[in-house]
């Protein structure tokens, strides 16, 4: 394939823009959604490949969370800095995984990762709240 | 793994651990040089957290130079129990023509960033050419800037490359063709064609940057041994 086609419609990727949005507004924490179409053994693993790659341990505080989507694989993975690992409950990522896989079983994609992004700010918001003069340290984006 | 048992036949984990071993009682690298790259090492894993060993034997106990390498990954554990993001680096300087040996192991969690074809690469051109000169401390070093390059996503491989981007780009370049055969011929405009711009486009990869995921471990000396490495973060994935 010469050009690859982004998984999301132009309306679906606003949607997840301004939930990331939303989540990150009274937070210090860094939200982002990677979509991914390669073959992947675990979900986890390449979670964690990517969040380096897109520098997000980067962060001051380490609280950077990505979320990994792989529509072609049915594969779905959240991944948080030790920062944020450290505050989460316990079951916290498997809460946000099994709310994305059973929203994404019933094909609500969008739905479903617009709820794990904003219980993730939740938690982002009421351990990092934001302070004065804090700036964006990533971009609050979509990555293919 | 499924068995240890031929693990046994490579050498035990130095104690203290160090990533510079010289296990080959060749003198391999004079004193200095050889703490100089063990410096080197320790750098590179403060850096970015990836363990590269350098290994230095004599005898491969009849074992190919790649089985060794990655038995001693294993046994040794060189890399982060996590992140698996270890690299051996093993020769074996002596015997005749053919019976000298080079192999670099890249561990699972770094597979992504340095595939077999770079490691291949750095073996064939960036280490045999001091490898034949017997200049093995330039060798190694020369090893370790191109695996810090490759960690990090900026190391050419150069194996092939004119031919790699043909492969890789031939449809995109027949349409070009066609294009360029089309404005050539002036189909669709009455002579005064004005020229117009192709931007080239964007092929590099994207960088792996090797992890600092570690967090805030700089402790001076030593590098902490083998399989310390600690990842702070947590996470949870699945299928659908």
């Amino acid at each position: 394939m010469l050009f690859k086609r982004k998984p999301l419609s132009k309306p679906d990727e606003e949607r997840l823009i301004s939930a990331i949005q939303i989540a990150e507004k009274q937070t210090s924490g860094e939200i982002r959604v990677h979509f991914d179409t390669d073959k992947v053994d675990s979900a986890l693993d390449r979670a964690k490949l990517i969040f380096t790659k897109l520098k997000m341990h980067e962060t001051e505080l380490r609280n950077g969370i990505l979320f990994y989507v792989n529509l072609q694989q049915k594969q779905f993975a959240v991944w948080g800095d030790e920062g944020i690992n450290k505050n989460v409950p316990e079951n916290f990522w498997d809460n946000v995984k099994d709310t994305a896989i059973s929203n994404f079983k019933e094909g609500k994609t969008i739905d479903g990762l617009e709820k794990c992004i904003l219980m993730s700010g939740e938690q982002l918001k009421k351990y990092f709240p934001l302070a004065e003069g804090d700036k964006n340290e990533l971009k609050n984006d979509i990555s293919y | 793994m499924i068995s240890f048992s031929v693990l046994s036949q490579v050498p035990e984990k130095p104690n203290p651990p160090k990533l510079f071993n010289d296990l080959s009682g060749t003198n391999f690298l004079d004193a200095s040089s050889a703490s100089q790259i063990e410096q080197r090492l320790e750098d590179f894993y403060h850096q970015t957290s990836n363990q590269i060993c350098v290994v230095i034997v004599d005898d491969l106990k009849g074992m190919d130079a790649s089985q060794f390498a990655f038995d001693i990954g294993n046994k040794w554990a060189v890399g982060s129990e996590k992140f698996n993001n270890g690299i051996v680096i093993l020769i074996k300087p002596t015997g005749g023509q053919g019976e000298r040996d080079l192999f670099i192991a890249v561990g699972y969690g770094l597979e992504g960033a340095i595939p077999d074809l770079a490691t291949k690469s750095i073996r064939e051109n960036e280490m045999m050419p001091y490898l034949k000169n017997g200049d093995y401390y330039s060798a190694i070093v020369a090893a370790i800037d191109a695996l810090e390059k490759a960690s990090k996503g900026e190391y050419d491989v150069k194996v092939d490359r004119a031919k790699n981007f043909f492969e890789k780009y031939k449809v995109l370049l027949a349409i070009l063709f066609v294009i360029l055969i089309w404005i050539i011929s002036g189909r669709g405009n009455n002579g005064n064609y004005s020229g117009r711009g192709y931007s080239g486009g964007m092929f590099r990869g994207g960088s792996y940057g090797g992890g600092s995921f570690s967090g805030g471990r700089s402790s001076g000396g030593g590098f902490g041994g083998f399989g310390g490495g600690s990842f702070g973060g947590g996470g949870s994935g699945g299928k659908w």
